[in-house]
């Protein structure tokens, strides 16, 4: 890179060799584009020194532009479709030419994350047999799908620099568990493991043991329902872990008290690690969370999402948890359990309440606790079934190191009192000035249209957004976009704005680049006139479709997926990997880059 | 880094003629010439003939000051926080001789300040500031802009 390295003089005229030299030590993601607009120079360092990338969506661009663009990269994450569960499922996303391309030109990838998208056994084996595969560090397959434990197997076989491998909420064709013996005879490097919330469930304790055992730098073991009484003998072995999540307990059905008690004394002899600060025990029951006590106080992460406790229970566990910083739970948690988390908790800096099927709920007593209580969070993703003003007007009062605000009403009653929020959310948005992302999925009469512009007004530095069942006409998104200039990704539901005013909207909002609606009103509008505006803004009509979703019992529920719209900027050519449910309009424009 | 051997000395002589005598100890941090006074050279003199005195004898201090170990990790800090305080020619020109002589410490440390000062600003402001030339045409820089707002991200948190 460099010429003036060794003994060659530097022309005391040419700035090459001293930018050359500054630019890597850009390092924040809003600077490193920046650079990349100075000027040609710089731009031209920008390309060649760039270590990691992120494409948002992975028709943004074409796998050979990115090589030439960034031929140095040594991290890219790419993501598929914007949300697995509305889109439909053959959507496309496939990650073959980006492998292809991947390890084709990029010799110097060492980390490597798909989130959302395609991945297939040859795509795995392709990775496996190549020299990018013998370097690769870290490889996440986020939420992917496609691909079964042949695929792995090659990777576990070949890969032996790989310290992370990550298949959370993947969905994976389970074939046999001898992936994961391969891994522990194959690696001795692995830092992070992760298979929670997959289906993966042919795993013998004996090899996660053996992983322990080769492994010195195991930090973060994630993995699917194995009893934990069964892994006695990985945890003896797993000095260095730090994180350990899903391992299940009370899996056998319990008869007697006696039962019960020969239960509780084989967990209590699990040998957790002296450095564990990090847990999640899937089905963690009230009777059980006193295996947990001892080391409750050193929790610095703790996941309850899987768990089966009561509100009691939760409040009890919590009690003993003063160093907690990220918490993850179910609504059953109550406003009890936020008033002991509240009150104890006060490091906390992420957390966020899921819905759960029993809903005792969390309401905005339970905002108000937390708001008062837990000053340091900076993450905040919470699910209620009542909600106030004034609650939300707390939150902007003691909230201020915020930066993630994700609200989500459930409601069971008709009406709430308290509706429209309007004031509330205004006064959240000034008095949270960090905020980058904003979800507020509400209820019909939950924000008007002057809620939305208020909105627009006060959202400087918000990044992303999704709002759900706010506004009440054309008018509310007008507003709304008139002020918005950081929104990058927009994503709205249940809203009954037309297809010409959403439209309109993409053309005053500046950073827009991704925008998912899910239902609007047909207008006919003139979309050519946004393509004529916007070059390399392509748009993807998807038709309603039936679809089949799994209930609060498991069971599938056909329910009418509303007609969507996709649109994003893209370099690349229009894709035709679509199903038929998928109609693209692609702007008539096309420039090089 | 303090040498077990009586000091031996290493004479530099920048581009405009004067020479530094300087402890072996202190000039060893020069990666890039390293060899040429380990190379039994010691005595004669070793020509620097892109460097000015006025830089060489600041990058000598510098290299002074990191190689004394018993100055304590405050006190060096505040040294280098002092040393950067410089025009930005100057400051540039230390890069410059840092990148040439190949010494690490003193580039991560001149870099990243001229790097934080990068952090935060417009395109416009950076080329105000370090009165670059913009070659990109206005059609181009759209263009330009275009691609790096909208397609290549670094990092897009928490989406």
């Amino acid at each position: 890179m460099s010429k003036a390295s060794g003994s060659g003089k530097i022309a005391a005229t040419s700035d090459y060799p001293l930018w050359d030299c500054v630019i890597p030590y850009v390092k924040e993601p809003q600077d490193r584009a920046t650079v990349s607009l100075v000027c040609k120079q710089w731009h031209e360092i920008d390309s060649l020194t760039r270590k990691h990338v992120t494409i948002a969506l992975c028709y943004a661009a074409t796998p050979d532009r990115l090589s030439r663009r960034f031929p140095n990269l040594e991290s890219l994450k790419l993501e598929g479709q914007p949300r697995t569960s509305r889109i439909p499922s053959d959507r496309g996303c496939y990650a073959t030419p980006w492998i292809e391309e991947i390890v084709k030109s990029f010799k110097k990838m060492k980390a490597l994350h798909l989130r959302r998208m395609i991945v297939k056994d040859s795509d795995l084996e392709l990775i496996a047999a190549t020299a990018i595969g013998k370097g690769l560090e870290v490889l996440k397959l986020d939420k992917c799908y496609g691909f079964s434990t042949n695929g792995l197997l090659h990777i576990c076989r070949s890969l032996r620099s790989l310290m992370t491998l990550d298949m959370e909420a993947s969905t994976i064709i389970e074939n046999d568990g001898e992936w994961l013996q391969e891994l522990a005879l194959n690696n001795t490097v692995l830092e992070n493991l992760n298979f929670y919330m997959t289906n993966l469930v042919e795993v013998k304790s004996g090899d996660l043991e053996l992983i322990a055992k080769n492994c010195p730098s195991l930090v973060v073991v994630k993995i699917n329902d194995s009893d934990i009484a069964d892994l006695v003998g990985f945890f003896r072995n797993a000095a260095a872990l730090e994180e350990f999540c899903g391992s299940c307990l009370g899996k056998q059905p319990i008869g007697s008290e006696g039962d019960q008690n020969a239960q509780l004394e084989r967990y209590a002899a699990v040998p957790f690690p002296q450095r564990l600060c990090s847990l999640g025990l899937k089905y963690l029951s009230g009777a059980e969370i006193q295996i947990v006590f001892p080391f409750a106080a050193r929790l610095k992460k703790l996941d309850l999402l899987c768990a089966m406790l009561d509100t009691e229970s939760h409040c009890l566990l919590l009690e003993r948890c003063p160093n907690l910083e990220m918490l993850q739970a179910r609504a059953v948690i109550g406003d009890r359990g936020l008033e002991v988390v509240a009150q104890i908790c006060k490091k906390l800096k992420r957390l966020r309440i899921a819905h759960g099927i029993l809903v005792e709920g969390v309401t905005h007593r339970g905002l108000i606790s937390l708001s008062q209580g837990c000053l340091e969070l900076e993450y905040l993703a919470i699910v209620v079934t009542d909600i106030t003003n004034a609650s939300l007007e707390c939150v902007g009062i003691h909230l201020k190191k915020l930066y993630s605000f994700r609200l989500r009403l459930i409601v069971n009653q008709e009406t709430i009192a308290n509706f429209p929020l309007d004031y509330g959310v205004r006064s959240l948005l000034m008095g949270c000035h960090k905020l980058t992302g904003l979800t507020l999925y509400l209820q019909s009469g939950g924000l008007t249209d002057v809620g939305l512009s208020y909105i627009g007004k006060y959202s400087p530095k918000v990044r992303w957004m999704r709002l759900g069942f706010v506004g009440e006409s054309d008018n509310g998104i007008k507003e709304f976009s008139k002020n918005l200039p950081s929104l990058q990704k927009l994503e709205l539901r249940g809203c009954r704005f037309s297809e010409g005013a959403l439209g309109d909207a993409i053309l005053r909002l500046p950073s827009l680049r991704c925008l998912w609606v899910q239902g609007y009103t047909k207008s006919g509008a003139d979309w050519d006139k946004v393509h004529e505006k916007r070059p390399k803004w392509i748009t993807e009509f998807i038709s309603a479709t039936q679809v089949a979703e799994p209930n609060e019992n498991g069971e599938d529920v056909s329910f009418e997926n509303k007609a969507q719209i996709l649109a994003y900027y893209s370099l690349a050519d229009p894709r035709t990997d679509f199903p038929s449910t998928v109609v693209p309009l692609i702007s008539k424009v096309t420039i090089n880059e | 880094m303090s040498s077990t051997e009586a000091k031996k000395m290493v004479v530099l002589k920048s581009f405009d003629g004067v020479t530094f005598e300087v402890e072996e100890s202190v000039a060893v941090q020069f990666e890039s010439i390293r060899h040429m006074f380990e190379d039994n050279l010691a005595g004669s003199v070793i020509p620097l003939s892109n460097i000015k005195s006025e830089i060489l004898s600041k990058v000598i201090d510098y290299c002074k000051r990191h190689a004394d170990d018993t100055t304590d990790e405050e006190d060096l800090k505040a040294f280098d926080a002092d040393f950067v305080k410089v025009e930005h020619g100057t400051l540039f020109d230390i890069i410059r001789a840092a990148n040439y002589l190949n010494i690490k410490s003193l580039l991560d440390l001149t870099c990243q300040t001229v790097a934080d000062m990068i952090k935060g600003k417009t395109p416009a402001e950076i080329r105000e500031l370090f009165n670059i030339s913009d070659e990109f045409t206005p059609e181009e820089e759209e263009e330009a802009s275009i691609i790096t707002r909208f397609i290549y991200m670094d990092r897009y948190a928490d989406c």
